[in-house]
């Protein structure tokens, strides 16, 4: 395998909403690169656009949303200019989605086998027979107990765990060179949450595909990730792989949020936290120059008038800040 | 230490209705036969994932939740079999923090209202003094009393919280439970939240009982924790006796699940075998012992009790031995 081809590079990626209210740059300007068997954690907190980037890969923006900009080469080829028919055959076979609620992403009217088997006889020239027996073989792969049992079993007749080992299971049918997680483990319990990533981490290893793992959560992001973009407000404000970002992390806003949330490693407990002030700015009120301005302990007159540019400060470590935080302070 | 609470024998059970009259044809064990205490002035947490009962042992306690069987001794008086006016003056006393800031906030009323609600209930004051009171407690928890008049949609999700942490607080309350009060919150928020918890139970000496899932979080403001499972308390200790030394199966297990951010710390992970049993028919014996890797065959036949190993720290499991916790040797 090509271990250092690069599978996606997304270039300056703009995907607006056109509301009554205004125009909300939900996505405004990322650019990122994922290598094959890669994986890249987008993290940010709510509103910061990593949802509304990973459905921009897809292609599956509704009104009044557009993607406005940009490039998205899979394979070198850009998925923006895709037609639609196309678009639907890479969807599923190369590129597959995985989502928060699997409830609400599967069918509750077909059977589990089914709804894997739908994916496998579309993309796939298999006989009905054949799709059965590797539908099969994959609720085995991704550790549902009998698999033979669950095949003909509803999605309500599943655990939130086994569900979303069945949408995994579905996601990977067609050994997809992408598959992008999108809060995928969010509504799970911590053991079953360990369970999955377990999982896609073994998954990763057994067929190679990259993940775009998309989590609020830090410290998923810092246990599955090679490389780490942080997000704010449709921006990437700092991206690099995921020693640097959390070990050495410059933009003040990655620095804040390591030291402000908790973690099991810290020292002082009972304590005050230092807590980032403020809040995300609403999307159709966004403060001028630099985003993150108005809660920065950092901000100077500058960060207020001019939003800086994504600069590679370090090798292979961009930070998107004028004042980027000098000492590399012990944060966790 | 004075207890403020003391738990003996709780027991909820939910019936699960059916056939044609409605009538009960089994019961969801919630919370089966745990007791526990609470000492005035700390934070007592109850962890633990979905469905092990924790907040419906929470609710309980305050009797927002009828007990099936048990005894509840508040300050000194068993207010089990107390009515609803005995409860009355009692409510004063103790307050609920709720986990949805969207869901438990009167859209209709503005925010001074909802503050000022409790104290037209009780009828505590002057009209004049009531709205002093309301101004006190919102700058108290950091919202600015001219937003008197504003309704709750427009506030943030943070700020909603701290509406709903001025109405629990404004009776100036001895006990306050907490039921996920962060986990609905973004990130950056998370931190000023916990922070304006920990800074009002100084100030207003106030006791706390934690419902929460996420540990960290437990672990950075909690003074001791309990943790449970299927309506069971497997394990209580001082929080930091519990994070260094767990020794239940399950804790072990549901703390090596929790991700750190640290890149460089690979953690040994304990992957627990399936789902959480359904509590209307749980296991026989110790209900963990379906997961539970050290499972013999004396966990089927006899449920462990909660035993003192010394300090404090209690244990439910057939391995654990009275006063020789070093000696856990559950191995075949």
């Amino acid at each position: 395998m090509e271990n250092n081809e690069i599978l996606l590079d997304v270039k300056d990626l703009q995907t607006y909403f056109f509301t009554d209210d205004g125009v909300v740059k939900a996505v405004d300007g990322m650019s990122f690169t994922i290598r094959r068997g890669e994986v890249l954690g987008l993290v940010g907190e709510s509103g910061c656009g990593k949802s509304v980037a990973s459905l921009s890969i897809m292609r599956l923006i509704d009104k009044p949303g557009k993607t406005v900009g940009g490039e998205i080469l899979f394979k070198g080829e850009d998925l923006l200019k895709k037609t639609e028919e196309e678009m639907r055959k890479i969807r599923g076979s190369e590129i597959a989605m995985i989502f928060q609620e699997p409830m609400t992403s599967l069918n509750p009217v077909f059977t589990i086998g089914d709804q894997i088997m739908e994916a496998i006889l579309l993309h796939q020239d298999l006989s009905e027979e054949e799709a059965q027996k590797r539908t099969i073989e994959l609720l085995k792969l991704v550790g549902i107990p009998e698999p033979e049992r669950r095949f003909r079993q509803y999605p309500h007749e599943l655990s939130g765990g086994m569900r979303q080992r069945a949408m995994i299971a579905m996601a990977i049918s067609c050994n997809p060179d992408l598959l992008i997680s999108d809060e995928a483990t969010t509504a799970l319990d911590e053991t079953i949450q360990a369970q999955i990533l377990e999982l896609m981490k073994d998954l990763q290893k057994k067929i190679g595909m990259a993940i775009l793992f998309i989590t609020h959560d830090l410290a998923l992001v810092a246990e599955m990730s090679n490389n780490v973009a942080v997000t704010y407000t449709g921006k990437i404000v700092e991206y690099s792989d995921a020693r640097n970002v959390f070990k050495n992390p410059k933009h003040p806003y990655t620095y804040g949020l390591l030291r402000s949330v908790p973690n099991l490693l810290s020292k002082e407990t009972k304590v005050e936290l230092p807590a980032i002030e403020g809040m995300v700015p609403s999307p159709y009120n966004m403060p001028k120059g630099c985003h993150f301005s108005p809660r920065c302990p950092f901000a100077t007159d500058i960060c207020r008038r001019e939003m800086p540019e994504l600069e590679e400060l370090l090798t292979n470590h961009f930070v998107r800040c004028f004042h980027p935080v000098e000492i590399s302070k012990e944060v966790v | 230490m004075k207890k403020l609470i003391e738990v003996q024998s709780l027991t909820k059970f939910f019936p699960v209705l059916g056939g044609v009259f409605s009538r009960p044809v089994g019961w969801v064990k919630a919370v089966d036969n745990i007791s526990f205490h609470i000492f005035e002035g700390e934070t007592f947490s109850l962890v633990g994932e979905t469905g092990s009962g924790k907040t419906t042992t929470g609710k309980t306690v305050i009797r927002l939740i009828e007990p099936t069987k048990g005894k509840i001794i508040f300050d000194g008086k068993d207010i089990t079999s107390f009515s609803v006016s005995e409860m009355r003056p009692l409510r004063r006393s103790m307050q609920i923090i709720f986990q949805d800031p969207y869901g438990s906030l009167n859209p209709r009323m503005p925010v001074g209202e909802i503050i000022k609600e409790p104290l037209v209930v009780h009828n505590i004051g002057s009209k004049k003094e009531q709205e002093e009171r309301v101004v006190e407690i919102m700058r108290l928890v950091g919202l600015r009393p001219e937003y008197l008049r504003r309704y709750p949609h427009e506030f943030s999700g943070g700020q909603r919280q701290r509406i709903g942490i001025a109405r629990a607080i404004v009776l100036n309350p001895k006990f306050v439970v907490a039921d996920e009060p962060v986990s609905a919150l973004d990130a950056s928020i998370q931190a000023q939240v916990l922070n304006l918890l920990l800074e009002l139970q100084q100030k207003l000496a106030l006791t706390y009982l934690l419902v929460a899932h996420n540990l960290a979080v437990v672990r950075h403001v909690s003074d001791r924790v309990g943790v449970m499972y299927l309506g069971k308390l497997v394990e209580v200790a001082e929080t930091r006796e519990l994070f260094d030394n767990p020794l239940h199966p399950y804790t072990q297990a549901l703390l090596s699940a929790i991700p750190v951010p640290d890149p460089d710390v690979k953690k040994e992970r304990i992957l627990l075998q399936g789902d959480l049993p359904s509590p209307i028919n749980p296991p026989s014996g110790c209900r963990f012992r379906t997961r539970c890797r050290y499972a013999k065959d004396i966990c089927a036949e006899k449920e462990p009790p909660l035993i003192d190993v010394g300090d404090g720290h209690y244990v439910a499991c057939h391995f654990v031995k009275v006063g020789k916790k070093a000696e856990y040797t559950p191995s075949t």
